[in-house]
Formats: C-alpha cells, structure tokens, sequence
C-alpha cells in the first residue's frame, strides 16, 4: 500500500507544513482510493467481473477463480475495514485525538441523506453492493470504516 | 508566486475535487474530480473574465461511465476546442514540464477481460516526469510501473493541451474566456505547474 504522504508531490506541496483539516480530508481519501485499488500498478487486476467475457475458456477460469478464491483467500471487505481503521489511528495520532474524532464525526453525523432516510447505514444498505458504482464505493467505505472505529470503542453516533 | 501560494491554490482545488466525490449530485454517474479540479485552479488563478465559473458541469456528471464516454470524447477530439495529441511513443516523456497540469488518456484492451467495451478508457492529471494522478483524485500513478501489467495492456492514447494560443478556437463569450488564454495567462499558468513538477 502507498500512501500519499510518501508520493514525491507531497513533499513538493510541502502539505506536512499545513496539516489542518483540508490536508486530513484529502489523506483521508487518498487512503479510501487507495484501499479500494484504484490506484493501478503493474499488479492491478480487473475489479469488474460483470464485464468478463465468460464466453471464452479464459474468461471463464478468471470468473472461476474470482468466485472460488480457496481457502486462504481473506475476505476483502473486512481486511479493507481493518486497514482503514489501522490508518485512521495513525491519522488520530498525527491530527490529535479529538480532532481526528470531531472531523470524522461530524463528517458522518452531517452527511446528507435523501428522505424518507432515517440513518446513513439505512440509506447505504439500499444499494446492492455488486451494483456499487466507485463513488458509492468511496462513500460508503468511508462511512462504514467511521461507524466502526467509534462501535470499536463501544460508541454510536447515530 | 510562493511555494505556499502553489500549495494554497493545489489544495483548495484538491478539496474541492474531492468533494465533487463524496457530494456529487448524481452519485452513479462519471467522476468529474480532474474537472473540478482543473476548473478551481483556473478559478485561482485566473478569477476575473473567466467562463469557467458560469459553467454547470453536472450534465457531464450524469452520464454514467462506460461506452458513453467514448463518444464525448470522440466529440472533443473533432471539436478541436481543445488540442489532442495522440502518443507517438509509449512514454511520458513526450511531455515536457510545460505540459503539467495536462489531461493524459489511458486505454486498456483486453479482448477477454472487458468484453462489453471492448477497451476501457481512464483519465489522468500529468503532473510532471513519470506521475499522474488519477481520475478520483485519489492516487498518484507511476506510469512506468502501471505501464508494466500485463493482464490490462494499458498503453498512452493521447494528451491534451490546455494552454491554447489565441490562433485556436477557444470557449468564450465576450471578454470572458475559458482561461488560461493567451501568452499572459500560459507565463502564469506554467509559473504554477513548475514550481510542482519540478
């Protein structure tokens, strides 16, 4: 995994000298995109089974092998939670505590949200997850890993 | 202009390309994080006669990714509102540090693996030598490695230019313009893009 504070732009925008909660909200998401493997290298592979050709026998052995991972395939949705939340202590850290809490906080509490919506979680879960277009990817990793670093410490914010 | 004025500027408009993500007004449609972000920083430096604050670039947002976005690009290569330049090689190095800030074009083929496509087109902000920074403004790519995979066969489709001269056709109405326009606006707008890619 890369982090965006250690890309050579970082360094040239000289962001550590600044870090308020613009330079928090954009590592923030940097770590989201690169957690959701939008960032490609020479190991990337494709993310969009629905657009495999499973006409073809090698079309068919990627689908198979995406569906059958084996038994040391580690579930994706929960290694990416735990990465985002092993970074957002790291954030917590270098941010300060409470204000890393009030700025994810009020990041969730104040996320807008269509009626008749009672909670953020109630307007993700209508959305099928295969059907996840990248920007509800974004938003709702964000707000799922938010949700979770808080119920880690036996609080709800909703 | 500063190094923080440079950070200044860059960040606003990160911030607000972001944004564009977490608030966007059509959440299935197409990123417009590079707009966003290309737009702010013309904003910023260019704030006064500048079109760009009157366009409402939401109807690009609602047309959903895929193979629509083939053909909005097919209209702009034919427009020539802005210049296209098709890669001569499969190298970064045909931009020069003047070019920062550019639009550059990724195609991946794979016969197999994007079968409805056919290819899969993705965008990229240059930002100088080997780096990009991709369309969620999220990540910065190394064109040298990326370059490398095999499963996708990514190669360089082409890159834009923003700076036009005044001898190109050019968005505008009246006095105002889409900026940068004109050698004035280019000294200003390759002071900022060097002082970062540097």
């Amino acid at each position: 995994m890369m982090n965006i504070n250690d890309s050579s732009l970082w360094s040239k925008l000289n962001m550590e000298d600044d870090l308020d909660n613009d330079t928090l909200f954009i590592e923030l998401h940097c770590l989201i995109s690169e957690v959701l493997g939008n960032r490609f290298t020479k190991d990337s592979t494709l993310r969009e089974p629905y657009l495999v050709d499973d006409t073809t026998k090698e079309g068919k052995e990627f689908l198979d092998k995406q569906n059958n991972p084996g038994p040391n395939f580690n579930v994706s949705k929960n290694s990416k939670t735990e990465v985002l939340l092993s970074e957002f202590d790291r954030f917590a850290i270098k941010y300060g505590q409470g204000r890393f809490d009030n700025f994810i906080r009020n990041f969730y509490i104040s996320y807008p949200i269509p009626e008749p919506n009672n909670t953020v979680s109630e307007y993700l879960d209508q959305f099928p997850v295969f059907q996840f277009h990248m920007k509800l990817k974004h938003i709702y990793s964000f707000l799922h890993a938010i949700d979770c670093y808080f119920k880690r410490r036996g609080e709800t914010i909703e | 202009m500063t190094d923080e004025d440079r950070r200044k500027i860059f960040k606003d408009a990160w911030i607000h390309s972001i944004k564009s993500i977490y608030y966007p007004k059509y959440v299935r449609g197409t990123s417009l994080a590079i707009n966003m972000f290309l737009t702010k920083v013309s904003l910023s430096l260019f704030p006064e006669n500048n079109i760009l604050d009157d366009i409402d670039q939401s109807s690009l947002e609602k047309v959903s990714a895929g193979p629509n976005l083939r053909a909005i690009q097919s209209e702009l290569v034919n427009s020539n509102i802005t210049k296209f330049n098709r890669f001569k090689t499969q190298s970064l190095d045909e931009l020069t540090i003047s070019n920062c800030g550019s639009m550059v074009f990724i195609m991946v083929e794979n016969p197999i693996f994007i079968r409805k496509l056919g290819s899969k087109i993705f965008n990229y902000l240059y930002l100088g030598e080997d780096l990009l920074l991709d369309s969620f403004a999220g990540g910065i790519v190394h064109w040298n490695d990326w370059k490398l995979n095999k499963h996708l066969n990514p190669r360089l489709l082409y890159w834009t230019e923003l700076v036009s001269d005044k001898g190109n056709k050019k968005m505008h109405v009246g006095d105002k313009w889409a900026r940068p326009h004109g050698q004035k606006d280019k000294i200003v707008w390759d002071d900022f893009w060097s002082g970062i890619c540097h």
